[in-house]
């Protein structure tokens, strides 16, 4: 686990990250490399802007700040790693990952169009006017008018626009095409200058699309006016290129993980056989209410393990008596405790015991142990069906860390961390 | 609330202030303590404890432009508004502007954010479980935040802002009371 010591480290030497010094800290300077590409210190601030933490953050004690910013500086370099091996595999020619571009680009593009379209309408004086003769004195319903008329205008202006541009484009429909069952994916249901929609490209990614006439009209239409605006926006040469290389830089290393995630799942029991293999997945685990009395020497716990069993009471003897400072307040109920959690010894000494039956002596560090079992909560059987989800998230979570040590080793991790000595000198 | 109940509310609250009958519960952090004696011209005496532990009163700041604003670590609009308040005071505090926090919230927490933010104006701390009886005073009956009440350097109440003060509401209302003299 070379990737994680060093993470740990870096979670301690982060300390520095937090605030006000982050502010202090040149927004470019370089925190780590992955096989040459840079996670900065901006980088890092943007994803804790975006992250669901950041209202809690300002908020947050400086060491859990310290370990916030490790665990998301840890991410921006798994990220990079990711980017470069699927660079390396080639991920970013299949058409899944271009199809993913093109659908991103439209709908950039849409959104462009529509939001000038937007900006250009404005609430005419003799409207403002008007608006404020009916609301004397009542901004907010000014307000609310003004918003609903520019709200209609819009409708009204994207109307217009859409029917224009369907127009420019010679857009053509070819309802009479749309006959359910007989259409092939490539059956072109409308086209025009440019654009060119068939019955697989209506559908989408829909797997069972219903076979109903309606519902693929307002399919068409809808990638239609998505197609048309789009065409219109990429005629005024708007540069995407910056957003659009963002999201190849997010998309990538996500499509990366996710084909490793299907190869580690994709065997026909690979799940089971883990599920098989861990035990805790399969049963809850035995909980015991224990009683406990600790002596300081052998003697004691002798004598007073004959006391007991001439009927004198553990609790009773245990306020009196223990050593352990929490046993003897809580007068030797030590409350319940799940199995494999106590100390190996004290286990085994209880494992064989009937509810009630004191323990023989048992030496451990604390003391002398005399421990009965009150009562237990019997472990619970659960099936393979309802774990499954865990099941899955555990088996990736152990072959995501080692397939990030293996690629830590492909490319090159470097730490730009701030030495201990120097934290020190900047926290006073 | 319309404009109108609004503008009677701050009139209560401007009259509250300079009137005994605005006295708090007696207690002397949060809630406020009045002094007896009335000095006009002058902020009001009300008194809550600071981050740095110590009792504030906010006549400490007479003779400035104050704007006193309400805020909680929870509430992210108030986190926002606050690095502009941060450059506000920077920017104009030699013009006599002097922004003062008023936490509803633990003080842990209010300490945590004018660290991370680097709050380079007093922070006070509301007493525990008095915020909504505490904003009702101030003339904020719907217990939003943020909300901002300001002083001109008379000590005279100038108006109130609920939600955040953007550029635009800081250069109506806020300027010129910086350039008035008096």
């Amino acid at each position: 686990m070379k990737l994680l010591s060093v993470i740990k480290r870096s979670l301690l030497l982060v300390t520095i990250l937090t605030a006000p010094q982050s502010y202090a800290i040149a927004e470019s300077q370089v925190l780590a490399t992955a096989g040459g590409m840079n996670v900065t210190a901006d980088d890092l601030k943007s994803a804790m802007a975006s992250s669901p933490f950041a209202t809690q953050f300002p908020s947050m004690d400086r060491e859990d700040q310290a370990l916030l910013r490790g665990s998301l500086l840890q991410r921006l370099v798994a990220s990079k790693l990711l980017y470069q091996e699927a660079k390396r595999l080639e991920i970013d020619k299949t058409g899944a990952f271009q199809q993913d571009v093109e659908t991103f680009r439209l709908g950039l593009l849409y959104r462009y169009f529509m939001d000038k379209l937007r900006e250009g309408i404005s609430v005419p004086k003799d409207v403002t006017a008007s608006i404020k003769q009916q609301y004397p004195n009542d901004t907010d319903g000014a307000a609310a008018a003004r918003a609903a008329y520019l709200s209609d205008r819009y409708r009204a202006m994207r109307y217009l626009t859409i029917k224009n541009l369907r127009k420019k484009y010679k857009v053509k429909v070819y309802e009479s095409r749309i006959q359910l069952h007989r259409m092939s994916g490539d059956t072109v249901l409308l086209e025009g200058d440019g654009i060119l929609i068939t019955y697989k490209h209506a559908v989408g990614n829909q797997v069972n699309p219903p076979q109903n006439k309606t519902w693929l009209m307002e399919r068409l239409y809808k990638r239609a006016e998505l197609l048309v605006i789009a065409k219109a926006a990429d005629d005024e040469g708007v540069d995407l290129s910056d957003r659009l290389n963002s999201y190849s830089d997010e998309r990538l290393p996500a499509m990366m993980i996710e084909q490793k995630q299907r190869e580690w799942i994709s065997g026909k029991d690979t799940l089971k056989k883990y599920y098989d293999a861990h035990p805790e997945f399969s049963r809850t685990l035995e909980r015991w209410h224990i009683g406990q009395i600790v002596l300081p020497a052998k003697e004691e716990a002798v004598a007073v393990r004959k006391r007991i069993e001439a009927g004198e009471s553990l609790f009773l003897l245990a306020g009196e008596l223990s050593v352990d400072p929490y046993g003897k307040r809580m007068r030797g109920d030590m409350g319940w405790v799940k199995e494999g959690s106590g100390h190996p010894d004290i286990e085994k000494a209880v494992s064989g015991l009937e509810d009630n039956q004191l323990s023989e002596i048992v030496q451990t560090p604390a003391g002398f142990h005399l421990v009965m079992i009150l009562e237990r909560s019997p472990s619970l059987k659960r099936t393979f069906a309802s774990m499954r989800d865990k099941v899955a998230q555990s088996l990736i979570s152990e072959k995501s860390a080692e397939y990030f040590n293996e690629l830590s080793e492909r490319y090159k991790v470097v730490w730009n961390l701030i030495g201990e000595k120097q934290v020190q000198t900047e926290k006073h | 609330m319309n404009r109108q109940k609004w503008v009677t509310l701050l009139g209560a609250v401007l009259i509250a202030a300079t009137s005994s009958s605005f006295a708090g519960p007696g207690s002397a952090t949060g809630s406020g303590a009045e002094s007896k004696e009335k000095q006009a011209p002058s902020l009001p005496d009300y008194s809550y404890k600071g981050l740095d532990g110590e009792m504030h009163s906010l006549t400490e700041w007479n003779g400035k432009v104050v704007l006193l604003n309400f805020w909680a670590s929870w509430c992210a609009p108030c986190l926002n508004e606050i690095k502009e308040f941060v450059h506000y005071q920077e920017q104009y505090g030699k013009q006599g502007l002097q922004i003062i926090g008023l936490g509803l919230d633990e003080a842990r927490k209010l300490k945590n954010v004018a660290r991370t933010l680097g709050i380079n104006y007093p922070v006070l701390v509301a007493e525990p479980n008095s915020n909504r009886k505490l904003l009702a005073k101030w003339g904020n009956s719907s217990g939003l935040i943020p909300y901002t009440v300001f002083f001109d350097k008379s000590g005279k109440l100038s108006g109130a802002h609920k939600g955040v003060i953007d550029d635009q509401t800081f250069e109506q209302k806020i300027l010129p009371l910086l350039e008035d003299p008096e």
